[in-house]
């Protein structure tokens, strides 16, 4: 594999800086929230993990609609890489969630429709990465994961939209939610600021791992279009 | 106007001490804090672990391969091959 380029060794150096600058602003600069005390400053990167997670799946829909209509393996190789990504990230965000609920909610779990729709997301991905595993045909293996990616999306706008449909104990962050949410709070300037750099820096670093793993991804093709190659 | 104003600064300034109990009476939930950035920096190192572990055994793969690759190709190994033929 060539050595990396010179624009990801920039981004992985600003990807770095800028997340240590988000950990400093939610320790230092984000003030403490009056009623959940402390464990409220894991909300700034729990949603940060849950949007990163959303966001792989819908980069892997998009390049599952650019892999079918080119052919191109590097489309599939960015589909792979967004949905194993996003799955990393989601389930930080289902631990890190069930670890703020337990002081707030007082219990680790409960099947409420946000938390149950997006198990029901990380699972219907982690399966699309094992099936993947199972198919040993590169193209079959690319178009299979191409449909899958673009029919898994279905499962995520149901995710996003589960608090603000049903009725939930899950807080809506953005716009208004449910009477019955228990651990809703109003967010101070300081707690916004901290809130949208944390999304914006997630996105980066999102950005950043994408373009490893895609990487990784053609290497992988490169070695195992020599393995079929030395075995013909 | 300014009535309202000043009974609004009133209210403020009589919340001021209500906010500091509130504060204080808040419960301690920093342990569940240190875990929860605990799940999140450790699972962020163990996957990008994985990623230069993956990248090192494909490279070793890659170079193993180019090179049975090369000693298939080579002269002397054609002739041994068109020998056997």
């Amino acid at each position: 594999m060539d050595d990396k380029p010179r624009m990801l060794k920039t981004l992985d150096m600003i990807t770095i800086l800028l997340f240590v600058a988000a950990t400093g602003m939610v320790f230092l600069y984000a003030p403490v929230e009056a009623v959940m005390g402390q464990v409220q400053r894991v909300f700034y990167f729990h949603v940060a993990s849950a949007w990163v997670g959303m966001l792989g799946f819908l980069v892997a829909a998009v390049a599952g609609i650019g892999y079918l209509r080119t052919g191109k393996r590097s489309w599939d190789n960015i589909s792979l890489a967004s949905v194993e990504i996003s799955v990393v990230f989601l389930v930080i965000a289902i631990i890190t969630g069930s670890i703020w609920a337990r002081p707030i909610w007082n219990t680790w779990w409960t099947w409420d429709p946000r938390l149950t729709t997006t198990t029901i997301m990380v699972l219907i991905y982690a399966a699309y990465l094992m099936l993947r595993s199972g198919i040993d045909d590169p193209d079959r293996r690319a178009r299979f994961g191409a449909v899958y990616a673009i029919i898994g999306f279905i499962s995520v706008p149901l995710t996003f939209l589960s608090i603000r449909i049903f009725r939930t104990i899950h807080p809506v962050v953005i716009g208004s939610g449910d009477p019955g949410a228990a651990g809703s709070f109003d967010m101070t300037g300081r707690m916004l600021h901290t809130f949208f750099f944390s999304l914006i820096v997630f996105s980066i670093i999102f950005v950043d791992l994408l373009w490893h793993r895609a990487r990784l991804g053609d290497l992988a093709d490169k070695v195992e279009q020599l393995k079929l190659k030395l075995v013909e | 106007m300014t009535l309202n104003v000043i009974v609004s600064l009133n209210k403020l300034v009589a919340a001021e001490p209500i906010l500091q109990t509130l504060q204080q009476m808040a419960p301690d939930t920093s342990n569940y804090m240190v875990a929860g950035f605990g799940v999140i920096f450790g699972a962020m190192l163990i996957y990008l672990i994985s990623l230069i572990v993956r990248q090192r055994k494909l490279r070793q793969d890659l170079e193993m391969l180019q090179e049975l690759d090369s000693q298939l190709k080579s002269p002397l190994n054609s002739a041994s091959q068109a020998e056997k033929r």
